[in-house]
């Protein structure tokens, strides 16, 4: 996914390229308080007097981060399990599949809210911004790799059947060079844009949960609680920053996956292009 | 608050219970008391119910009809200007999280322009939200329904307008609006019975960002609080009454989908 990969390569370069002007997300000065912007601060100062630019470019760095990190492991770890699912089959597939159909049927934000008003210390563990993090990245997977597992163990289950892939087998090809050789290369297409929708989903739903004052901790910003943030003080950049961040982000993801019109189809005329010819 | 007779129930909490005393509570219906209001747990949920399920019915039932409406004719004008626009709208309002629609609303309406009102009442005192805590928040589920729903239909009505049997029908002369309401329509609404059977859940119980936002006193605020002030009773109740609705919503959805889809009538 091109978008992705952009989007990724900004959250790691904008926050350098803030740092490097001189723009600082962390500094409070109480008394500039909801400074209105100017060119010195374009996005003008929060509610604690810091600088709102340098917040949204670092918020919107641990949003990505959050929603990046778990997008990818919850596809691997789906597309892992399709694939398993897909090519042993039997009880393998069963087991899965079952635990699939559990899985999808938990609702999130509730268990997310459940998990994440757990006091982390009465386990022995710090609470930090890492530890919280890596407690929703955990969760996000945890709930998050129905969509590929579906995707990946139909896919293989057809692969599998196919001519060419019981030729290999029958040349002594080894199971696992089998998924990475035939199997893998044909589920990567559809793989990409479940990766796609799951960052977009991510992305949502660490902002719902920041929102809430359950995702990421309060010093360190994310664009959901830059959200809540705006909210409580009142400034219009303050509210429409993030929001619009956001919204332009994963407008630019969902346009590439929702698909277009096919070219010939004009007013309802019928399509004439090469798939329509008979074979 | 006004003062209420001490609620003539056992509490199942007691040290002096007998034992099994609470299963048998619980089989009677009693989960106790509230540990926040100090009374029997339905009394407190109930009347959130019951605002929930007004605000998200109706939410409900127009983000269907307006995402088929919305997602079909999107796809039947895909590459003119008019189809165009609506996929447009539909990206946009799936890529804004919903409560930031709604801090917008609020933020534009009542901050800003003082057009509405949305006050700040006690939810036992007086239980009926105002018109702006009904209004505002049914057009934010619904603008993220609609555009989350609508998306799912335009691209199963881009692919049905290409099937074989549509274009043999076009090939007869079939004109273009009874290929909409005969062929793709249905094939569009189906699959997205089953979308809305699987959110029922999630909208009955509440939304938690939307009632925050909107201080909307609904279900999803209720536990969500029980859960932050470690009102164990309320919450156990809220989160098996969700497990119920889940339940019954997913069962409804798969029986529903099976009666209007005869590729899966036959499976089990």
């Amino acid at each position: 996914m091109k978008p992705l990969g952009f989007i990724v390569a900004a959250a790691i370069l904008l926050p350098l390229l803030s740092l490097a002007t001189g723009l600082d997300p962390w500094t409070l000065q109480p008394d500039l308080r909801l400074e209105a912007p100017s060119w010195a601060h374009p996005l003008g100062r929060d509610d604690l007097g810091r600088d709102m630019l340098a917040r949204l470019i670092l918020g919107f760095s641990v949003s990505v981060g959050v929603a990046g990190v778990s997008a990818l492991g919850a596809t691997a770890l789906g597309a892992g399990l399709g694939v398993w699912a897909g090519t042993r089959r039997g009880w393998v597939d069963l087991v899965l599949s079952r635990g699939m159909e559990l899985t999808q049927s938990i609702p999130k934000l509730p268990l997310l809210i459940l998990v994440g008003s757990v006091d982390l210390t009465r386990f022995g563990l710090p609470v930090g911004f890492v530890t919280i993090l890596l407690r929703l990245v955990v969760l996000f997977i945890l709930l998050g790799w129905l969509t590929a597992f579906r995707v990946v163990r139909q896919s293989s289950l057809e692969i599998a059947a196919r001519p060419f892939v019981e030729a290999s087998r029958v040349l002594g090809m080894g199971e696992a060079r089998l998924v990475f050789r035939h199997v893998l290369p044909h589920v990567a297409a559809p793989l990409r844009v479940v990766l796609a929708i799951a960052f977009s989903e991510f992305v949502l739903l660490e902002s719902g949960l920041s929102f809430l004052g359950l995702g990421v901790p309060a010093p360190w910003p994310s664009l959901g609680q830059l959200m809540a943030r705006g909210a409580s003080s009142g400034g219009a950049a303050l509210i429409l920053a993030p929001g619009l961040a956001t919204a332009a982000m994963l407008w630019w993801v969902g346009a590439r996956i929702d698909p277009g019109a096919r070219p010939s189809n004009k007013s309802g005329q019928m399509a004439v292009d090469a798939s329509d010819r008979p074979r | 608050m006004d003062a209420l007779p001490a609620p003539a129930m056992t509490d199942v909490g007691a040290p002096d219970a007998k034992p099994g005393s609470a299963l048998l509570a619980l089989l009677r219906g009693e989960v106790g008391l509230s540990v926040r209001y100090g009374r029997p747990v339905w009394e407190v949920m109930v009347p959130r119910l019951w605002a929930t399920l007004a605000l998200m019915g109706p939410a409900l039932a127009l983000s269907f009809l307006l995402a088929l409406g919305i997602g079909l004719g999107s796809a039947r004008w895909a590459r003119a200007g008019f189809g165009r626009g609506l996929h447009a709208g539909l990206l946009l309002f799936s890529s804004m999280p919903m409560h930031w629609v709604g801090l917008v609303l609020v933020w534009i309406l009542v901050v800003q322009t003082g057009w509405m009102t949305l006050g700040d009442r006690d939810p036992f005192a007086d239980p009926s939200p105002s018109f702006a805590q009904r209004a505002l928040p049914l057009v934010t589920v619904v603008a993220f329904y609609v555009a989350r729903w609508g998306r799912h239909v335009r691209s199963v009505a881009l692919e049905r307008l290409e099937a074989s049997d549509v274009r043999f029908a076009r090939s007869l002369g079939c004109d273009e609006k009874t290929i909409l309401l005969r062929f793709v329509a249905p094939g569009a609404a189906v699959p997205l019975v089953a979308l809305v059977a699987q959110s029922f859940p999630v909208l009955a119980s509440g939304l938690v960002v939307v009632e925050t936002v909107f201080g909307y006193p609904g279900m999803g605020r209720l536990i969500f609080d029980s859960v932050v002030l470690r009102d164990a009773p309320v919450a156990a109740s809220g989160f098996s009454l969700y497990a119920g609705l889940t339940f019954a919503a997913t069962s409804l959805g798969d029986e529903v989908h099976r009666r209007l889809d005869p590729r899966v009538r036959g499976r089990p």
